[in-house]
């Protein structure tokens, strides 16, 4: 170690291909690998023709004189995956535009109020977050049916705002805490309204919260399957949810199809994941969980 | 369900309608009465208060009243002229068999979580070690947390597939089994065929919350542990874990209680069949009110979920509270 330490540039060059930094990229190879294994398999599935799927023997890669991408092909033309696709796109817009707005003021007047009111918010954010979906959608039902909103998307907007809402304004709140209070009094001495001292000031240092909780409030909108399938009856309504349980069918699935609808439904998630990732780490770590 | 009879308050419509409009104006009443802070602090929460009060405690005053009244589920828009009844709760505790649900749901939850965490921790720990690629492979590795229940369940539902799924395909090739098992659509091997996916999608969450904690723990503490000899379980049982788990312990409350709640991967899986054996209480609840229209019996049910989940929260909350507030 000392002839390594006393010409650090070497020691950098050295430490990277040490026989443990490989051992670890090894491991993490195959927990990646693992990890990611559903959504390849689902891949090779959907470019795999019915004929090859059902077959004793699968093999784990593909088999390049078969690729087709007929279930693309289908998916689109026989059915209305692209109307499903703006429909999920819509809801989750909707309500993830409502639930960001009233969980940033919630969780920023949680985050300044005197500490008196916050045990029990605290306990109803839990409550609301835990209690299963099913418990809320069966009276939803009958409350939006009895005022007409069922079978339109605004009841889908509104029901998945309020789900996304208890666990994004407590995850807003861990941001904002970390946040002095000192900065918005400085500013509105400054000059600044209170508005402008949380829009100028406190907003911009809240950012990868703020992303943190957009991806959240996303995911949870764009995988609702249960809303979906309660609150909208008519096959336009539909979203991709929806749509991709109608191709798991008892007389015989269509495997390619369910897989190519299945990973089309879950790239733009991914797209967004693999961009708003890095914040979502830095986030947790700076304010929503303390450790 | 006709849906003319408009028996419950258009007000709640017409508030309903009005609650994503005037966040603005309220934003900017907020701003006026800036200078008396609490008071500020509550217009704030206004919104949040709305939207919960309209979407969340209506609906539970709603399922109450369900469940304690003689109706069917044709005529539920006149639920307040039906007669009161203690019916659907003897149904539910005699009739039902709602020991074994309650039981299923636990058994779910717990090999659901425990298998997750342990999965999340290792992962974490590995990924808090510096080595090229960690980042790529850290973020391959989250992707099954976005993965929507719908999606995880098609996926699971090939590879688990009795005759040509790729996992019997797997367990016999290395001698596991001897013949292919039809997972999900055997009563004694379904609850493990919905563990399994509900697993996949949720360990990608310890791995992300723990990571975030390991970041916290002082290089300097390993350094010094090293010097005075100390091996890698020794170090990790004095330095990491005692530093880790009071996050450790919040997620995996948090996430116990996510897959208490699960429900679209397990219906997209199995629908809680073959013969109920993968009917957690929340699947139930849909199954009873969608599948049976037995309305009194679902929010009987819902109730007691409810009631389950107070009090779970009630007892580990002020550990929570010390932890978050």
């Amino acid at each position: 170690m000392i002839p390594t330490l006393a010409y650090p540039g070497i020691r950098r060059q050295r430490r990277r291909w040490q026989p443990k930094s490989i051992v670890l990229l090894g491991a993490a190879i195959v927990v990646a690998a693992m990890a990611i294994f559903p959504l390849y398999w689902m891949f090779l599935t959907s470019v795999t023709p019915m004929g090859a799927l059902l077959t004793k023997q699968p093999t784990l890669f593909p088999q390049l004189e078969l690729l087709s991408i007929d279930a693309y092909v289908s998916a689109f033309t026989d059915k209305d995956v692209l109307r499903w696709f703006g429909n999920s796109v819509m809801v989750t817009v909707g309500s993830s535009a409502l639930a960001m707005v009233v969980s940033l003021m919630a969780g920023y007047s949680l985050s300044r109020l005197p500490s008196r009111g916050q045990g029990a918010t605290g306990y109803a954010l839990l409550l609301t977050r835990i209690i299963p979906g099913t418990v809320l959608v069966l009276p939803l039902f009958i409350m939006f049916n009895s005022i007409g909103l069922t079978d339109g998307l605004l009841a889908l907007v509104l029901a998945n705002a309020t789900i996304i809402v208890p666990f994004a304004a407590w995850l807003m709140k861990g941001f904002f805490d970390g946040i002095p209070y000192e900065l918005e009094e400085a500013a509105m001495i400054d000059g600044c309204s209170r508005f402008q001292a949380v829009c100028k000031i406190v907003l911009p240092l809240t950012a990868p919260g703020l992303a943190a909780t957009a991806l959240y409030a996303t995911m949870t909108a764009w995988g609702d399957f249960l809303f979906a399938r309660t609150l909208i009856d008519s096959t336009d309504l539909w979203t991709l949810t929806v749509g991709l349980s109608t191709f798991m069918n008892e007389n015989g699935t269509d495997w390619s199809g369910l897989m190519a609808v299945g990973l089309l439904s879950v790239l733009p998630l991914v797209v967004l994941f693999f961009v708003l990732q890095p914040f979502f780490v830095g986030g947790l770590a700076s304010g929503g969980v303390k450790g | 369900m006709p849906t003319g009879a408009a028996t419950l308050p258009r007000a709640y419509f017409l508030r309903l309608m009005h609650l994503g409009v005037p966040v603005s104006s309220i934003a900017q009443r907020a701003v006026k009465f800036s200078r008396s802070k609490p008071f500020m602090g509550y217009v704030f929460l206004l919104p949040a208060i709305l939207l919960a009060l309209l979407l969340f405690v209506y609906p539970i005053y709603l399922v109450t009243s369900i469940s304690l009244r003689d109706i069917d589920v044709v005529s539920l828009s006149r639920l307040e002229s039906a007669p009161l009844t203690q019916e659907n709760y003897v149904q539910m505790i005699i009739g039902a068999d709602i020991g074994t649900t309650i039981w299923r749901s636990v058994l779910y939850m717990v090999g659901v979580s425990v298998p997750s965490f342990l999965i999340g921790l290792g992962a974490a720990l590995l990924f808090n070690k510096k080595f090229r690629g960690n980042r790529l492979l850290r973020t391959l590795t989250l992707i099954p947390w976005a993965v929507p229940g719908v999606v995880a369940g098609a996926a699971f539902l090939w590879m688990l597939d009795g005759s040509y799924g790729i996992i019997n395909y797997a367990l016999a090739s290395v001698g596991l089994i001897t013949e292919y098992v039809p997972w999900l659509s055997r009563p004694e091997t379904a609850l493990i065929g919905v563990i399994v996916p509900t697993v996949w999608t949720q360990f990608p969450f310890y791995t992300l919350v723990l990571l975030a904690s390991l970041q916290n723990v002082p290089v300097e503490l390993y350094e010094a542990a090293g010097m005075d000899g100390a091996n890698a379980f020794q170090r990790f049982r004095h330095i990491t874990w005692p530093a880790i788990r009071s996050s450790a312990s919040l997620a995996l409350l948090l996430g116990a209680l996510t897959a208490f709640r699960e429900f679209d991967l397990i219906y997209s899986l199995t629908r809680g069949g073959p013969i109920g054996a993968t009917e957690t209480l929340a699947v139930r609840i849909y199954n009873e009110f969608f599948v049976y229209f037995d309305g009194g019996v679902a929010g009987a049910i819902a109730i007691l979920t409810m009631i389950a989940c107070a009090l779970g929260v009630g007892v580990l909350y002020p550990y929570v509270k010390k932890e978050f507030f």
